[in-house]
């Protein structure tokens, strides 16, 4: 019984990527397919934030080296979209594994404005390398895989649909990671970590390595989005890969879907990508109605909104027990 | 305490036969000027309780923090069975059998009783051998079950120091530190904390702690150090500390020491 609960928050995501597909609205798809790649960037973001509690807000340099590296891997060398899925977040995690350790040697706001500075170098590098990067101008013409697979269980990745699907894969495949490690020996040492640093080294733990091991798989998944971007919009230039608009905002929707939370980055996500678009205003007022959205939702549910069932639960058994006492008092 | 009693842990062999479990020999330790440990050289036996005490300010939270790697020695070496750990941070420490737990626990936000154990048990540590009493039976015994899955930070300071002690045997400790271990906690859970750190010690782990509540430890320890401005000023039985003139002036000043003493 408790299992088959566990299964329904995936049954009701795959049955809303089918009705999305099913839908064949394009841009419907595509907002789709933003709100998986927040969701991967948040999830991603989880290791390092949610578990092991360190505020990075750089994650967009590691997001811009996947998408620059993904751009030029298609560009200059017709490599495939499979090759820059596999040597992107590697590349991210290395870099995270070298100078990982130099900046974990600080913490709390000292982390974070480390971090701050990783992703507005990675930025000045975007807009200035004009040779590797095309600058302010950006790259264009990335292409998309082709066909993959045979017959009727062909997708064509050029289509919208077709890397809606790869997205999808790609998406549903980290959250079955996410999921298990959420479980794992690792990430309870991360949560150590978190709850006090000095307390799980006097257990043994190396804590050190245990936070680089966190801070490389955030950064090996934001590649990944990175490279997914890249090849959704075909079209790269710095501004989506600046503090605002890549690093603070995955920071936003992992806070507002709940830190440390499996379902956290996909509610955050959905809600986040979701109401911009759904909101048809003038974009000042729209700007209002959205912090004010927010606002809302760190005041009632300041633990996110995956803690929105145990909230209500809460409230119902301590309704239940306050009706209980009243009965009693009664008889 | 049911079920501790019945139980007979074997006695640990000792890797190298002879050895002390922790040897200290001339640690000292300097803040700037002030020498906060000043040549103190002490020996804990396998299955020893001893107890560390002194005046505020003596030096005994600084004391543990050398012996357990948290703080560096300025000068002089620290032995695990003829191991020599003095080059080693606290996380290698630990990994050699040498644990400690921390004076003022700040309370874990994230964790529950039952994952705080569950991480212990992870420990990188593989020498000593097990206390004989899984997480289950820890919990059982600190009649702690019913609060297993409580975060930390909502149990009482008392419950919190006793999940603590019990995280910190599940690593398999030869040797253990415990910074102030009835601080706070009320005299019926001191008493159950008591035999649970003999039963340890019958377990064969050899237990160091610094403890302000002297009747507790003239209970508890074979044998106590007494600490006064950094310096061991006495070491032997108990009773003999209180009557001790050094002692007495240590902690009662010179005046009323020797009035004391008439």
């Amino acid at each position: 019984m408790h299992r088959l609960i566990a299964l329904l928050p995936w049954l009701a995501l795959v049955a809303a990527m089918a009705a999305v597909l099913a839908t064949g609205n394009g841009y419907y798809v595509t907002v789709a397919m933003l709100m998986m790649l927040w969701a991967i960037l948040a999830l991603g973001l989880n290791f390092i934030l949610g578990y092991a509690g360190y505020f990075h807000l750089g994650l967009g340099a590691f997001y811009g080296l996947g998408a620059y590296g993904a751009a030029a891997l298609s560009v200059s060398y017709q490599m495939p979209m499979f090759v820059a899925l596999l040597v992107m977040p590697a590349a991210g995690a290395l870099i995270s594994v070298v100078i990982g350790p130099l900046m974990l040697r600080t913490r709390d706001l000292h982390f974070a404005v480390a971090t701050l500075a990783l992703g507005m170098i990675v930025s000045d590098v975007t807009n200035n390398w004009v040779a590797a990067t095309g600058g302010p101008m950006g790259m264009g013409g990335i292409t998309r895989p082709g066909e993959i697979g045979i017959g009727p269980l062909a997708i064509d990745g050029a289509t919208t649909s077709g890397m809606f699907l790869i997205t999808a894969a790609i998406f549903l495949a980290l959250m079955i990671v996410a999921a298990i490690a959420r479980r794992s020996d690792f990430v309870l040492i991360l949560r150590g970590i978190k709850s006090d640093d000095m307390m799980t080294r006097s257990l043994g733990f190396s804590t050190t390595r245990y936070k680089v091991a966190a801070f490389a798989i955030s950064g090996a998944i934001a590649s990944i989005g990175g490279v997914l971007y890249a090849h959704i919009v075909q079209y790269i230039s710095p501004e989506p890969f600046t503090f605002f608009a890549a690093s603070f905002q995955a920071f936003v929707v992992l806070a507002v879907g709940g830190l440390g939370s499996l379902w956290g980055p996909v509610l955050g996500s959905v809600l986040l990508t979701g109401l911009p678009e759904v909101l048809e205003m003038d974009p000042h007022v729209k700007l209002l109605v959205y912090g004010a959205v927010l606002l809302i939702v760190t005041i009632v549910l300041p633990r996110g909104l995956a803690s929105m069932g145990q909230v209500l639960s809460a409230r119902a058994r301590a309704r239940a027990s306050a009706n209980a006492k009243i009965k009693e008092h009664q008889t | 305490m049911a079920g501790m009693a019945d139980r007979h842990p074997s006695p640990r062999a000792s890797p190298e036969a002879g050895a002390p479990a922790l040897d200290c020999s001339g640690l000292s330790r300097a803040f700037g000027g002030l020498m906060a440990l000043n040549d103190v050289s002490f020996r804990l036996g396998a299955g020893e309780i001893v107890g560390i005490l002194g005046p505020n300010g003596a030096g005994k939270t600084t004391f543990i923090n050398v012996l357990s790697g948290l703080l560096r020695a300025s000068a002089g070496s620290v032995r695990i069975y003829g191991d020599d750990v003095t080059a080693l941070s606290m996380e290698d420490r630990a990994r050699k059998g040498l644990f400690r737990t921390f004076q003022n626990t700040r309370p874990s936000e994230e964790l529950t009783g039952r994952e705080m154990l569950r991480l212990a048990s992870l420990t990188p540590n593989r020498t000593g051998t097990s206390v004989g009493l899984s997480a289950d039976e820890l919990l059982a015994t600190f009649e702690l079950t019913a609060f297993a899955d409580v975060i930390l930070s909502d149990l009482p300071y008392g419950v919190q120091k006793m999940i603590n002690l019990a995280a910190v045997s599940l690593c398999r400790p030869r040797v253990l530190l415990l910074d102030e271990p009835f601080q706070g906690v009320a005299d019926a859970e001191i008493a159950r904390l008591s035999d649970l750190i003999r039963h340890f010690a019958a377990s064969g782990v050899a237990i160091g702690l610094v403890e302000h509540n002297v009747r507790s430890v003239m209970a508890l320890c074979d044998r106590v150090l007494v600490l006064d401005s950094g310096a061991l000023i006495f070491e032997g039985k108990g009773p003999d500390a209180i009557a001790d003139l050094r002692v007495q002036e240590a902690y009662l000043g010179q005046r009323f020491a020797r009035e004391l003493h008439g």
